[in-house]
Order: structure tokens, then sequence, then C-alpha cells
């Protein structure tokens, strides 16, 4: 079974022969270990950068190679806000774009596009596809609309607008959600296959549960809807603690979800059994990047004896890693899941 | 209970329960019966807010209630601020916070500046994508007591760690508490670091800054 049968397997809850583990996102990490900042690599032939990220997660046997990774925030910039790139790492929106709501009737979403960086991506994305000969999946990921809502209008202001102004939450959210669909739309004409949507806003450590099930899951319901029939396999990660929306999210639409080191993945299990798949959720900082190779192999360990096997299940990071992260301690992630024995 | 102290209890409640518009109502009748301001914002306001900062911690209130029932606060201090007849008895302490070089997510630090100023504590907000050296250089200029710094990433962590650097080469390795917080932060990222403490969340902090000045 190659990486794309293990996958798609596991996406629609049938039998693998041996426990899936791929990477989340960690673009910046497969970037910037050439020595080069993601600002940097946008400049170079975008052969290179198919190649390092194909490197990168061959490396460390991803079961799922992605691309785009770490450059979520373009998407602000190609709507005309400010973002500052990084000697290392990621970018970060400087300052939010719109002062009030009813800006977003002077954008057209689908312009994003045409954005020049975006457009690498885009490419990247094909030419990746093309290197992976149909063995491995290549995945895609973007803010979904309520983190995109809060870069876009100021996170402070969008938690107080859930109360003191629900319609410009919503007029934030249904063009965040034209956004998440525009950009992803690229990726899929490209043949990404694996769609995924990041919410970390949306976190029980940030909103209760009643604004979750309010707020955001009309939204991202109805992205998993329009993105549905289409012969993708669409994820959700949210950061943090979910342990009081995993009902919620498990009627969402999502086919994998990708849990954060917080949530405890018995309670998970059984939140999801035959609903759908889900992946995590080793400690990226604490075990991922400073673990010893013993500490990782335990936590890899505990991972999937909680588990068991065929259960929907893929071994990943809780949350993306520092780019500083060592190849070898995520070798040891791999290597300890292939070498499993039940 | 007397009149004056219901009255500092409805306050209280009206922070508790977001109700801007009664907060406003209840610092004008503060003002009207001349009740003294400063215990109005004590056991009133600053009380309010630590009441949300407990459900923030007990997870029944979150970021967003915690935002409004802080606009509420505020909006009573506007009104009772002006007639403080005196300053608060003793020392005013003055923190220096912000959000570390390299990360721009500060929810949580503006929760923590809003706590503490409920608090009465001097706060002085650098902002987010705040170089280690500023936080040294405005701790110094301002007199400050603490440098509250803040990141929600792993990849600015070490950029903490700097601040104490930078502390300890210009010879003033004690002259202020350094305290850390955010996502990936942990008491013993603080003590690997050698700050002088951790908070887990706000609420929390306003009692690590007080047991730190005790």
């Amino acid at each position: 079974m190659n990486h794309t049968e293990i996958i798609e397997r596991v996406a629609r809850l049938e039998p693998v022969e041996s426990i899936p583990f791929a990477l989340l996102s960690s673009g910046a990490w497969a970037i910037n270990r050439n020595g080069v900042t993601l600002e940097q690599a946008l400049k170079l032939q975008p052969q290179v950068m198919a190649d390092w990220l194909y490197e990168g997660y061959t490396l460390v046997d991803s079961d799922i190679s992605w691309v785009g990774s770490g450059y979520n925030n373009i998407v602000v910039k190609a709507v005309g806000g400010k973002i500052k790139w990084r000697r290392k790492g990621t970018p970060d929106v400087s300052e939010p774009l719109f002062k009030s709501a009813d800006e977003v009737d002077k954008l057209d979403p689908r312009e994003i596009v045409k954005d020049p960086d975006i457009r690498v991506i885009y490419e990247v994305t094909r030419l990746l596809v093309e290197k992976e000969k149909g063995q491995r999946l290549v995945g895609g990921s973007m803010w979904g609309p309520f983190t995109l809502s809060g870069l876009l209008f100021g996170a402070d202001a969008l938690m107080r607008s859930i109360y003191k102004n629900r319609e410009a939450v919503d007029k934030l959210m249904r063009f965040s959600e034209e956004l998440y669909l525009a950009y992803m739309q690229g990726y899929i004409d490209a043949g990404a296959r694996v769609i995924f949507m990041a919410e970390p806003s949306a976190s029980g450590d940030m909103i209760s549960r009643k604004h979750f099930q309010e707020v955001v899951v009309p939204y991202i319901k109805d992205i998993y809807r329009r993105l549905s029939g289409k012969g993708l396999i669409l994820g959700l990660h949210i950061c943090g603690n979910t342990h009081d929306l995993l009902d919620l999210i498990a009627e969402s639409g999502a086919q994998i979800m990708s849990l954060d080191y917080k949530v405890d993945l018995d309670i998970a299990k059984e939140a999801f059994a035959g609903k759908i798949a889900f992946s995590g959720n080793l400690n990226p900082v604490n075990v991922v990047q400073n673990g010893t190779e013993e500490e990782i192999r335990r936590e890899t360990l505990a991972c999937i004896e909680k588990i068991g096997t065929n259960s929907g299940y893929i071994v990943m990071p809780g949350c993306d890693i520092p780019p500083s992260t060592p190849l070898e301690n995520l070798q040891t992630i791999s290597r300890t899941v292939r070498t499993y024995k039940n | 209970m007397s009149e004056e102290n219901t009255l500092y209890q409805k306050l209280s409640d009206a922070v508790v329960n977001m109700d801007e518009d009664a907060v406003v109502d209840l610092s004008h009748e503060v003002v009207e019966k001349k009740f003294d301001a400063y215990t109005a914002i004590d056991k009133g306001l600053a009380n309010g807010m630590e009441r949300a900062g407990e459900l923030f911690e007990e997870q029944e209130y979150f970021v967003p209630e915690l935002i409004v029932c802080a606009d509420a606060m505020y909006a009573g201090l506007d009104i009772l601020k002006p007639h403080i007849k005196t300053a608060s008895d003793g020392k005013k302490y003055t923190i220096v916070i912000g959000v570390i070089e390299g990360d721009t997510h500060d929810i949580g630090k503006n929760l923590v500046k809003i706590m503490l100023e409920t608090a009465g504590f001097n706060v002085i907000d650098l902002g987010r994508d705040v170089l280690p050296s500023d936080f040294v250089d405005n701790a110094v200029a301002h007199n400050a007591d603490v440098i509250a710094i803040s990141t929600l990433m792993t990849t600015t962590m070490a950029g903490m760690a700097e601040v104490i650097d930078i502390l300890n080469q210009r010879g003033l390795p004690t002259k202020f508490k350094v305290i850390v917080g955010g996502g990936p932060i942990s008491q013993a990222f603080a003590n690997k670091i050698g700050a002088a403490g951790y908070s887990p969340n706000a609420a929390e902090a306003v009692r690590l800054v007080r047991g730190l000045l005790a």
C-alpha cells in the first residue's frame, strides 16, 4: 500500500495494514532547513521549492506532503493587507485591514488568484503533484473563516463583535468563506487532494462552545459541503483544547480532525469512532522538537497504544512544528510508527 | 449591607454581566451620591473583573466575554477616575508588558493588561513584535518593577531568554521581575531561562505579580 492508498483508506475509515504517519503542514520546517526564508523561497524557480518539499516529507517518511504551508497570511496580503516576513518561520499580519465589516463589499475574493506569490505556490503545487506520481497525496491548508476574519478585522474586534455586532461577524464570515474557497481552488486545480482548514481562533481556549456552534460551525459546514463530491479529503485543524467541541466537529463535514496535544486521545477516539478519522497529537515543542529519542519513542507508542490500529487514526504532531526541529526527531517518530507490531 | 456597599456590589455584578449601560448608570450614581470613587473602582469595577477572570479560569467565560466585561469596566473607569480624591495608598507599581519580537498574537497580552490595570497597576503596553532590548530600555525609562513578556509561538520563545540576557549584560539581573506567559510557555521554561515567574492565564497573572512584589 502506498502513501496515497493508506490515507484514502483511513479517511474512509477502512482498515489499513499499518498505522499512517504524517507531518501536519510543516512547510516552514521543510523550507528553512535549506537555509532559505519563506520570502526568499518564493523568488526561486518553483521547481526548487517543490524539490525541497518533496525531499523534506520523504526524509521523514510522511504519508502526506504539503504545499503552501507557512504561507497562510499571504491571503491577507493579496486582499491588500500588510504582512511582515521573518528570517525564520512564517510571516505575520502587521495590523488589521478592515475598520468596518462593510469594507468587504469593495473586494472580490476571487481576485486573489492573480497575486504573484499565490501563483507561484499554485505552480509549486502542480510540480509537487507531478513529482509524487500518485504515490503520495499533496495537501494544502488555509485559515478557516473565523481565523481569517480575525486577521482581517482584528481578533479583539471580532471577539467583541460576537456580542455587540453579530451582523458584522456574519458579513466577515461570508467574505472569509469565499476567500478560503477561492484560494483553495487553485490548489485543487493544481492537483492537491488533501484540503485542510486551520481554525486556531475557534479553539476552546478562545471561544465558548455556544459561540463555536452559532458563529463558526455554519460556515465551516458550508465550506465542506461546497467541497464535497470532488474526490477530495477534507480536514480540520483546531489548536488547543477542543474537548467540548468534538461532537460538533464530527458533524461538520470534515473527514479528518487534526487534534492538538491538549486533547485526550481516549476521549477523541470515543467521540469520533465510526464517524470521522482523526490525527495527532504529539506535543510539538516539548516532545517533537526538544524530546530525547527515548521520550519521542515513548510518546509515539503511547498515542498508538491508546488508539489501537484500524481506528481511523493517523499519527501526527499536535500542531505545526518549529522550523528548527531536528530531522532525527521526526525520523524517530516515523521509525517508531513503521516498526510497530501489534 | 449599607447603601454604599450595595452600590459597589451592583457595580461588580454589572461588570460580570457585561452590562455596560448599568455600569455607566451606577458609576454616575457613585459620583452623585459623593461616595468614594477609588473604593467604587476597587470594590465594584476591579472586583467584577476579578470575578470575570475566575470565570475565565473555570472555562465559563472566554475571550469575547472578558473583552465585553472589560469594555463595561473601562466605561465605568472613565466616569470614576476623575473623581479619585487620593492616589492609591502605598506605592503604585509599574509593569512593562508586550508580545515578544516575531509574534503579533496579542489577545492574551491584552487580557493580562486589563486585569493588571484593573488591579491598580500602572501598565506600559509596548504592543506586539517588541525587540528584547526595547523591553529593557522601556523598563529602565519608566522605572518599572515588572517586565511581562508574552508569546503564542514556539519560534519566538527564545526572545524571552534574550531579555534576561540583556538585563544580565547591563548589570541589572535583579532590578526587574521578569514574568512570562503564553501558549507554549510553562513553569519549566520560566525556570530554565531564569524568569521570576510564569502565569498560565490573565487572572493568575495578577496573583503572580502581587506575590512577587509583596
